[in-house]
């Protein structure tokens, strides 16, 4: 059974054809044509293609998913070059009716990376528009087509390099068949690819429905050649290759398969993941995936329990997030649980991969699979302690700490109890419970800087101060924890407007982790209030699209110096965006509505700032409150609602003396200083960036 | 069709209307060939996926929309109509129109082509085609109802003598040469015939059909608009 129709005029064709009666209508809105009278509309029609199902709707559906997959094609590129903005929400809400109801989002996503896109970053801020607008579905075809472009970009460029030779026994042309692979999505799955496996399969199917010996062979040659330019040829060709790691070289005694002495055997599995790891530092992936597959094989084919493996592999995901390779953490995993989908150990860093990459449901799903399966309870049940605080599910996180075996005489557990009691906006709870800690001689710096947090959320910033610097000096503190103290330090300096000594505190910071995004922000936002803007962009190269955890306040501070340079509307379209992606906690996620406001505030769009701030509630920390308060104000300001303006102005005015940075912008917006105020109110934020 | 339009003249000059009726075929020189389309398409032609993407050509070839491989398909030479039994299917009908009119009952915007595009590949039929081929059979078709590109200010001169010399003056020239009440049947055009299709390029002008009340339709309509306004700036 099959359909004649037209993708681009939704002219659909059924019947046999003379002597039979054909039935002409349309695809869209089936109206139906009479084939004699209505040339005018049957003849737009000059792109045919064919429909062939096992029954008449079958390829009606099949049918109309290609025309209204032309037609949402169409949308989008129409969208990307108008500029009224109602428009590209009229635009935007089409694609995502067709998407409900008519096509995938699969579909269209494949149809739409027929070639690397010229201008992505206009796909972008669309994606980012659907997604303000509630388009979810539009929203996330354009996210995925925007986030595929770096794969599309390296196939098509190896796709055009291809030898001329291999298509012409393949009688096919080069841009036929790129082009007959776009709808299928093959050309997708090509691009994503993790091995040649994929590119080789592809082809293979291909080359099965070939019509001659020739052309199968041909077509299982392009794939073949496809897959060694994108992963290198097969193990068996590459033997000989001069990209194993110098330690296997060097040391021949690693090389041999068998008779090994356990600690060699040990030495060796270290060798083999610091070999994998260096290359996916490097960005070697080809080389990282090699190593990775045959330390995997090797390690199945002598260990029956599956132990050293796992733990190879989750050492190397490990190593992988820390370098912000999480995917190559999540191809460990993968594999990984493959091989043992029970282990506790196993399951609690799928979970930590899931929580990292912002996946909290997932992170619940499996670190509760772990403390179930059993292993280290206490180490599953913090983990989903911790995801939960992450979603702003305190109490929660409370309960899950309180059924770890012997939680009230663990120290860590009950400090961790108080952290979340701290965030809750507990503030009285959780210092008894900080105090109480150290009474017991139970204290420790984590308790101190709780102590310490407690102090800034309720505005006494020097008694902060204090005791992150004792914290800081402390002689016998983690690396890690004295960089935490320092960037904390810094920013209540910060806050309090001390940016010649924020800095040199966020200098020691970034000596001790250099490529840590976290000090970088700060740096740039110090920067920015000390007036070098164009130095803080230096400082924040491509951090406008956070995937990473703690990443969020890269976007943030982005944000802010694009508001600095008076960027407003790419400043909005970044913000609203990672406003939806970002990993970040939900009162990390507050604190960008704040900046998206000042974005909108930026531009006079009362109503955009109303959409953001409306779900902006008490975080407990007075800085953040009071420039939430501050904002709305501005906004009945500008809206000349007397009466909101006065209510929020009494409340103001409580905490006036605390706030005298962001008291100034009540001056400046009392005078109608508008343009003043919002440069205050970015200076404000910006004290927040840390 | 030379007959027919002497004949005309003659008629217009008898009446006392010979300088409106040069007049009217002077405007008619600059005429050209307007073709109504449904919103949806109206779209696609105005939107320029190759301008989209990297190295499209290279890819993709001369164009996705446009695939081979359907030539003997017997259900689209079955809609493919008599008037051009060889390469009916070839064809893309439009009607002949001063300013950017068109037909309402036929789609919801209107395209203009550019002379320059089509003036090499365009015929033209004093009337709809389906009313003519039944009024005259499928013999022999009488002699002076169709013209080429050069001589259809003749043939509609010839058609509309009657209309110029009852008094229309120039601002309802373009209304009787495309007259329509939304209602196939009572169109009353010069029909077009382009060999070929028509892209972005071919296309001069846009405007909206008038009557569409539609909501979605409008807004279609209205982003096609600021699109081939994007597209040719």
């Amino acid at each position: 059974m099959g359909i004649t129709f037209s993708p681009s005029t939704g002219i659909g064709l059924y019947g046999d054809g003379p002597p039979h009666a054909i039935q002409a209508f349309s695809l869209l809105d089936g109206q139906v044509f009479d084939t004699e009278r209505d040339q005018q509309i049957l003849h737009l029609a000059h792109d045919w293609e064919e429909a062939q199902e096992s029954d008449d709707d079958a390829a009606r559906r099949e049918a109309q998913k290609r025309v209204y997959a032309e037609y949402c094609a169409s949308v989008l590129y129409a969208t990307t070059v108008v500029k009224k903005s109602e428009l590209k929400v009229t635009a935007l809400k089409e694609v995502e009716d067709a998407l409900v109801t008519y096509l995938s989002p699969a579909y269209l996503v494949a149809r739409l990376t027929i070639a690397p896109l010229k201008e992505p970053e206009v796909w972008r801020k669309l994606a980012a528009n659907a997604m303000s607008n509630g388009f979810a579905a539009a929203g996330q075809v354009l996210n995925e087509i925007y986030d595929v472009q770096p794969l599309i970009r390296r196939l098509a460029e190896h796709w055009i390099a291809l030898p001329d030779h291999l298509f012409v026994s393949a009688s096919v042309a080069r841009d036929e068949l790129w082009r007959s692979m776009v709808g299928s999505g093959a050309l997708l799955r090509i691009a994503r690819a993790a091995d040649r496996k994929v590119v080789v399969k592809e082809f293979s199917t291909r080359a099965f429905s070939a019509k001659s010996a020739s052309e199968r062979a041909a077509m299982s040659k392009i794939g073949q050649e496809l897959a060694d330019v994108l992963f290198g040829p097969p193990p068996w060709v590459a033997d000989d290759m001069p990209n194993e790691p110098e330690e296997w070289r060097d040391n021949e005694a690693v090389r041999t398969e068998s008779g090994l002495a356990p600690y060699d055997a040990w030495q060796r599995a270290l060798h083999e993941v610091a070999a994998v790891i260096r290359a996916v530092g490097e960005g070697n992936d080809r080389k990282a995936h090699k190593f990775f597959g045959e330390l995997v094989d090797r390690q199945l084919r002598q260990d029956s329990t599956y132990e050293y493996v796992i733990k190879s592999i989750c050492n190397i995901a490990q190593d992988s997030a820390v370098i912000f390779r999480t995917d190559f953490e999540k191809h460990c995993l993968e594999r990984a649980m493959e091989i043992a989908p029970y282990d506790p150990w196993l399951l609690v860093q799928v979970g930590n991969h899931y929580k990292r990459t912002g996946r909290f449901d997932e992170a619940n799903y499996y670190l509760r699979r772990a403390a179930e399966v059993g292993g280290d309870e206490r180490v599953a049940r913090a983990a989903l302690a911790d995801v939960l605080a992450q979603q702003g599910r305190w109490s929660e996180a409370i309960r899950s700490y309180k059924q770890i075996p012997g939680w009230d005489s663990d120290a860590a557990v009950r400090t961790a109890i108080a952290d979340n009691l701290r965030r809750m906006g507990s503030l009285e709870s959780a210092q008894s419970e900080y105090l109480a800690l150290e009474a017991e001689g139970l204290g420790s710096d984590r308790t101190a800087a709780g102590r310490a947090e407690i102090f800034k959320q309720r505005g006494k910033l020097y008694e902060a101060i204090e005791l992150y610097v004792s914290l800081v000096e402390q002689p016998d503190i983690e690396d890690r924890a004295r960089w935490t103290y320092r960037m904390a330090l810094a920013g209540i300096l910060k806050q309090l407007g001390r940016f010649p000594r924020a800095l040199e505190v966020t200098e020691g910071a970034l000596q001790q982790y250099p490529f840590g995004m976290g000090a970088r922000v700060l740096k740039a936002s110090l920067l920015a209030l000390m007036g070098d803007t164009r130095g803080a962009m230096e400082v924040l190269p491509d951090a406008n699209r956070p995937r990473a955890f703690g990443e969020w306040v890269a976007s943030f501070t982005h944000g802010l110096l694009l508001m600095r340079t008076a960027r407003f509307p790419q400043a909005r379209d970044e913000l609203i965006e990672n406003l939806g992606n970002s990993v970040a906690a939900e009162d990390e996620k507050l604190v960008l509505r704040l900046a998206a406001a000042v974005a909108f505030l930026g531009e006079n769009d009362v109503e955009g700032v109303k959409s953001v701030l409306s779900n902006v509630h008490d975080i407990g920390d007075m800085y953040v409150s009071y420039m939430a308060v501050v904002l709305e104000y501005h906004n009945a300001i500008l809206s000349e609602d007397a009466e909101v303006a006065k209510r929020l102005k009494q409340k103001l005015m409580e905490g006036k003396d605390d706030q005298p940075h962001l008291w100034e912008i009540i001056e400046e917006l009392d005078k109608r200083n508008f343009r003043e105020a919002v440069e205050k109110e970015i200076e404000g934020l910006l004290r927040m960036a840390a | 069709m030379e007959a027919r339009f002497q004949a005309a003249r003659e008629k217009a000059k008898r009446a006392g209307k010979l300088q409106r009726f040069d007049e009217f075929v002077e405007v008619v020189e600059k005429s050209s060939v307007t073709v109504a389309v449904p919103a949806q398409f109206g779209l696609s032609l105005v939107t320029n996926e190759a301008t989209q993407f990297v190295n499209y050509e290279k890819l993709v070839g001369a164009g996705v929309r446009a695939p081979a491989g359907l030539q003997d398909d017997s259900k689209r030479r079955a809609v493919a109509g008599a008037l051009f039994p060889s390469f009916g299917e070839k064809i893309s009908y439009g009607v002949l129109a001063i300013a950017n009119r068109g037909l309402p009952s036929y789609g919801d915007i209107y395209f203009r082509l550019k002379p320059k595009a089509i003036a090499h590949r365009c015929t033209f039929l004093e009337r709809n085609s389906f009313d003519f081929l039944e009024q005259n059979g499928g013999g022999e078709w009488p002699l002076g109802y169709m013209s080429d590109w050069n001589s259809r200010s003749r043939l509609a001169s010839a058609k509309l003598v009657d209309e110029i010399i009852a008094g229309k003056g120039v601002d309802d020239w373009d209304e009787i040469l495309v007259q329509s009440d939304g209602r196939r049947e009572n169109d009353d055009f010069i029909e077009a015939h382009v060999f070929g299709t028509f892209n972005l390029h071919s296309i001069e002008d846009v405007r909206p059909a008038e009557g569409t009340s539609d909501v979605r339709t409008k807004q279609l309509v209205e982003l096609t608009l600021a699109a081939f306004e994007a597209e040719t700036g």
